[in-house]
């Protein structure tokens, strides 16, 4: 059973379960403080917090939103720093001191994110590392404010008017309080409709801008909210340990928290409180071990390597982490088995009707070109599609049909041309606007499923548009909220249904097969509720019986009113389907008109067609 | 302040450094052009080398030079077969955090060895620096140099010219394909990385007379070889080179108007703008996708 | 030899799940061979594991005289498996000319002169664009750059993975007409396709390949009229040539 498909909750069952939650986390704090018994395991305790805190900060930006940052450390850092010296240097009271902080990590991230997240892999952890290393180099040059190698010490205990958390006990109460409320914002996180547009981002940056998400905004804010997080963290630090110095915030830092992370498991809350507590419990394990092998002045080169070697052994062994442990136990406890059903392939709910009068012309294109240096794929091409006709794009390979997709979707700018969908011209608007502003769908020619949530979500995902539930409405439960969830869910069962994919609603997206995962996409384009639908090669690769329900399905999209611009190679589909023909040769138009005339037209031939091909040999 | 000796000494010891950054700019180069991975760790594999020729203190400097080839070369291929290897069919990410752990280990492991203080080398050939201007030219400087020439000349010759150059560098192209065609993947991937690891392993030995070096210099050295290897396009030898001995000046000439407390930030800032507004570098030619 | 593959009870899948269950196939010298089956149905993760790039879990595969599995890649090629990929897999930025010449990676370069000739005089459009960078050359040209880099390790086995996926009925004919030259000057041929009618056209005996084992096999007349072959893969009535799209590079 697809682990995201948790039914929209009665907010009377939700609130029960939260509810025991609660409880249950503030016995486990009661227990804690008070059997753990020696301060040293105490602190333990405390620092185990930290950790997880830390990972959570991980799994938020690296985990869900797929971005590879190594500057953890640094807003880390900036919140210790910023927590010790407001404290000591400027007398503030503590909570201040960390809100103020815990604003200048996210100010910093939204400022630096949204240039540097443009960076994907290798460049963005370089660029990350370079941003920490400037971090560890201010702090280290200005030693006046900030104590410079040597650091700062006499910060105080952390206290909330008046009540002084002085003692180890309240500490641990404090720190475990907080990663409570930071777990349960991450997991509200992640089972929101950001939480799965960051999922769709980390799998397929163009897909999720093709159903309205914008990438470069969503990923800017998973890194701020990961820097607040991180930021939080360090003044719980700067509170208990009662000093700050740059080593614990540099690149080597960094790397450690990653390894925090990777160790519960990247992408899961849960996964980081394990790798949090463990990593504790290692970290100790190691500064008891190293000394007897190395000597004791070895022990933080000796940590470093331990940690080091680490991060290889899981990658190479366990890269999920330890939460993936929790998945085979589950898995032993049997599946809800939905049964193995290719039943329901027919259509079952009615396709939700499009608004735009049949005829009305929603797709426009005018004089389109784009060219790839010397290379012209597209040459002043002509597209119009109105509300209820099917036009199909057809051509030899390397024809520009591709490109013309791609151009008509934002996710290649035309090098000239107008676009325009219902009147309103959109070409200098960026795809993800295209897609949810203007309600222009896309499928690809591998379908972009995000193959880490269920088919639900999937389906969903199209629904991203209907709905405004940013990050803030995502982690804070309200009732608002809670209404857009269960429209989102609606359309996205309807529009399953809808392609006969309603069997499958809470399977997992990576056992659909390919036939299944384009009627997904389909699916997917529906509930977008679109103005216009655009289909790259919907038939390639399918059986006979799998293109024969395709060429089903269309039929039906077509009568809900829906104007459609399918590009294919498959004469049997096209000629079922269209109501006209577009012919592009090196990107240049040759023909365009009716499905018969096309057929004996003699460039379409000549150029496409070609002539009969030998009979089998019987 | 501004007299001309005193910037002819900025000049010297500026390309000298940037002959250096641009020599590790190489080993990076020579990595991703044949498995298509940076390899973070690539200035602290050469930085063994250095440590190693710092120990064999005895012995005559040929002898020290060697050792530092074959250190470089050793630990190299450890670091290859322990953690690219394994990894080999996994993502390029993920292969990228392996490095990034094993380069830890390996910086530890140094320092548990040699201690966090500065080492330092003898010059290769004895003798007073030459005076141009009235600014030393050290005569370590020719071996930096004649370094560097050789890493270009010889770099560019393999991947331009020869049959064995073009196919390394198909399979950074399509690994799969390369292999098809009967390219031993593995072993060419073993190869470019032991070249790397030796390429940076002498680059910084022979700098290790100028300046110390300690346990902590590769990650400054590796980001900076980075910045040349980003700059000159990410896979373009000349370029490369050239990158690295412009950062060398634009760092040496940045401490005539700003502190020396700012000179690494104002390195790294550099980096960022050139990631943010030119990740193809300045050669123009697009790098490979990640 | 007279069988140049043979193919006994192969095992293969992906951690943990076979996709290839006993697979037991032949190809003579001299012969084509078609695989047909549906998408998903194991036929590209077996010429995978023919071509060494992909482990056999169980089973005994001879190639070429080399028994796969036990010797490298390179080793299979050097005896003469030359595998044709699914979805071409030309070196884009590359000219096709040092796409051919890496072909004859395998070869001594004193006889890659005339196997160049060849490939050139098979597909005269490649020779037209010889220091064109090929990651811009259309998908049908790039199949041809792709089978004639195959070609130029002068294979005994060429192994095809659906040439003709994906490209227009112009080009398919093109392809087909070469692949047909091949066959008559003797090359064994061992040719998975989508595209029933192409396949069968070209080959001597076919095998039918459902979810990881052979459900029928025969001559290509026998396999035609099977009934499961029909239902699948043949039919379609009026238009003058039928195609199964591409999945996508």
């Amino acid at each position: 059973m697809a682990f995201d498909s948790k039914p929209v909750p009665s907010s009377y069952r939700g609130a029960l379960r939260g509810m025991l939650w609660l409880v249950g986390w503030i016995v486990m704090m009661f227990a804690a403080a008070n059997l753990l018994g020696t301060s040293y395991r105490l602190t333990i305790g405390a620092n185990a917090a930290i950790a997880v805190l830390l990972a959570l900060s991980v799994v938020i930006v690296t985990g869900f939103a797929g971005q590879f940052s190594l500057a953890s450390a640094a807003f880390y850092g900036i919140g210790a720093y910023g927590s010790g010296i407001l404290t000591t240097s400027y007398g503030w009271p503590p909570l201040a001191a960390a809100v103020v902080a815990a604003f200048t990590a996210g100010s910093v991230a939204l400022m630096v994110g949204r240039p540097i997240l443009r960076l994907s892999g290798h460049f963005l952890a370089m660029g990350t590392l370079a941003l920490n290393e400037i971090f560890i180099l201010l702090i280290v040059g200005f030693p006046d404010f900030t104590g410079g190698n040597d650091g700062k010490g006499g910060v105080p205990s952390f206290s909330v008017w008046n009540y002084d958390f002085a003692s180890l006990q309240q500490q641990l109460y404090l720190a475990w309080s907080v990663v409570g409320v930071a777990l349960y914002l991450t997991l509200r996180l992640q089972y929101s409709r950001m939480g799965r547009a960051l999922a769709f981002i980390r799998s397929d940056e163009t897909g999720s801008a093709a159903v309205g998400i914008d990438p470069g905004k969503a990923k800017a804010m998973a890194f701020t909210i990961s820097a607040v997080f991180a930021s939080v963290a360090g003044s719980l630090y700067a509170h208990f340990l009662g000093l700050v110095s740059p080593e614990p915030f540099n690149v080597m830092a960094s790397v450690q928290i990653l390894v925090i992370a990777v160790l519960g498991g990247i992408a899961s809350p849960w996964g980081a409180v394990v790798g949090g507590i463990t990593y504790a419990l290692l970290h100790e394990l190691i500064v008891f071990a190293v000394p007897r092998f190395f000597g004791a002045a070895a022990v933080g080169a000796g940590s470093q390597f331990v940690v080091g070697m680490l991060l290889v052994v899981l990658l190479i062994v366990r890269p999920q982490g330890l939460a993936s442990f929790a998945q085979l136990v589950r898995g032993w406890f049997g599946r809800s088995d939905s049964k193995d059903g290719e039943q329901d392939l027919v259509p079952s709910t009615q396709i939700s009707l499009c608004n735009t009068p049949a005829g009305t012309n929603v797709l426009k294109a005018v004089d389109l070109s784009r060219s790839f240096g010397g290379v012209h794929a597209l040459s002043n091409c002509n597209i119009d599609v109105s509300a209820g006709e099917i036009l199909a794009v057809i051509g030899p390979n390397g024809a520009g049909k591709t490109t013309l997709v791609h151009v008509l979707s934002g996710a290649l700018s035309p090098s000239s041309g107008e676009i325009s969908i219902l009147g309103s011209n959109v070409t200098r608007q960026p795809a993800h606007l295209r897609a949810g502003r203007f309600g222009l769908a896309r499928s690809f020619q591998t379908p972009k499923i995000v193959t880490g949530l269920s088919v639900k979500s999937n389906a969903a995902l199209g629904a991203h548009r209907l709905g405004a539930m940013g990050f803030f409405g995502a982690m804070v439960p309200t009732r608002a909220g809670f209404r857009e969830e269960s429209a989102i869910d609606e359309a996205a069962l309807q529009a399953l249904r809808a392609v006969g994919l309603g069997w499958a609603f809470e399977r997992h997206a990576d056992e659909l097969s390919l036939g299944h995962r384009r009627l997904l996409e389909i699916g997917r384009v529906i509930s977008q509720k679109p103005t216009v639908i655009l289909l790259d090669e919907p038939a390639a690769g399918l059986t006979r019986v799998e293109k024969e329900e395709l060429v089903k399905l269309l039929v039906l999209v077509r009568k809900a009113g829906y104007g459609i611009l399918l590009v294919e190679h498959d004469m049997d589909v096209i000629m079922a389907l269209a109501d006209r023909i577009h012919v592009l040769v090196f990107g240049k138009t040759i023909f365009c008109g009716s499905p018969a005339d096309a057929r004996s037209d003699a460039n379409v031939i000549a150029a496409y067609l070609g002539t009969k091909p030998k009979e089998l040999a019987l | 302040m501004l007299d001309t000796q005193f910037l002819t000494q900025v000049v010297i010891t500026s390309i000298l450094a940037g002959v250096v950054y641009g020599s590790v700019g190489l080993a990076f180069v020579t990595v991703y052009r044949v498995a298509s991975v940076i390899n973070f760790p690539q200035a602290d594999l050469g930085l063994v080398g250095a440590f190693v020729a710092i120990s064999l203190s005895t012995a005559s400097n040929m002898m020290q030079l060697l050792g530092a080839i074959l250190a470089s070369a050793a630990v190299s291929a450890v670091m290859f077969m322990g953690v690219l290897y394994p990894l080999r069919r996994a993502s390029l990410l993920v292969q990228t955090i392996a490095l990034l752990g094993g380069g830890i280990g390996l910086q530890s492991l140094m320092q548990l060895q040699y201690g966090t203080g500065p080492q330092i080398l003898t010059q290769f050939t004895a003798g007073n620096p030459i005076m141009i201007n009235g600014a030393a030219f050290p005569l370590q400087g020719f071996w930096i140099l004649a370094w560097g020439v050789i890493v270009v000349t010889g770099l560019h010759a393999f991947f331009e010219w020869t049959k064995l150059g073009r196919a390394v560098q198909a399979c950074a192209i399509d690994r799969y394909a390369a292999g098809l065609v009967g390219i031993p993947v593995g072993l060419m991937t073993f190869v470019a990385f032991v070249l790397g690891g030796v390429i940076s392993g002498v680059a910084i030995t022979v700098q290790a007379p100028l300046s110390y070096v300690t346990v902590a210099s590769g990650l400054a050295l590796s980001l900076k070889g980075f910045i040349a290897a980003v700059m000159g396009g990410g896979e373009r030898i000349i370029p490369t080179m050239g990158a690295g001995v412009l950062l060398g000046l634009l760092e040496g000439l940045v401490i005539v108007w700003l502190p020396v407390s700012l000179q690494q930030i104002f390195v790294l800032l550099c980096l960022l703008a050139i990631l943010m507004f030119r990740p193809t570098g300045l050669g123009g030619r697009t790098a490979h996708g990640i | 030899m007279t069988t140049i593959l043979q193919v006994k009870g192969l095992r293969a899948g992906y951690s943990g799940a076979d996709v290839l269950k006993d697979v037991n196939l032949t190809v003579k010298t001299g012969q084509v061979v078609a695989l047909i089956g549906a998408n998903g149905a194991g036929k590209t993760t077996m010429m995978h594991v023919v071509a060494g790039a992909h482990r056999l879990s169980a089973g005994e595969i001879i190639a070429a005289g080399i028994s796969v599995g036990k010797q490298s890649q390179s080793s299979l090629v050097r005896a003469g498996v030359a595998l044709v990929p699914e979805g071409r897999h030309v070196f884009g930025p590359m000219s096709v000319d040092d796409n051919l010449l890496l072909g004859a990676y395998s070869r001594k370069s004193s006889e890659t002169k005339q196997d160049r000739a060849y490939v050139l005089d098979l597909f005269p459009r490649l020779g037209e664009r010889l220091s064109q960078v090929s990651g811009t050359m259309s998908g049908g040209e790039q199949q041809m750059l792709a089978i004639g880099r195959a070609l130029m390790a002068r294979p005994k086995l060429l192994l095809l993975d659906e040439p003709t996926l994906g490209l227009a009925p112009l080009v398919i004919q093109t392809i087909t007409a070469a692949l047909d030259r091949l066959r008559k000057e003797g090359l064994s041929i061992l040719i998975v396709e989508q595209n029933a009618e192409v396949a069968l056209g070209l080959a001597d005996y076919g095998y039918l390949m459902e979810n990881g084992s052979i459900t029928a096999s025969g001559r290509p007349a026998v396999l035609a009229s099977n009934e499961l072959v029909q239902a699948a893969y043949l039919g379609g009535t009026t238009v003058t040539s039928r195609q199964t799209g591409q999945i996508g590079q």
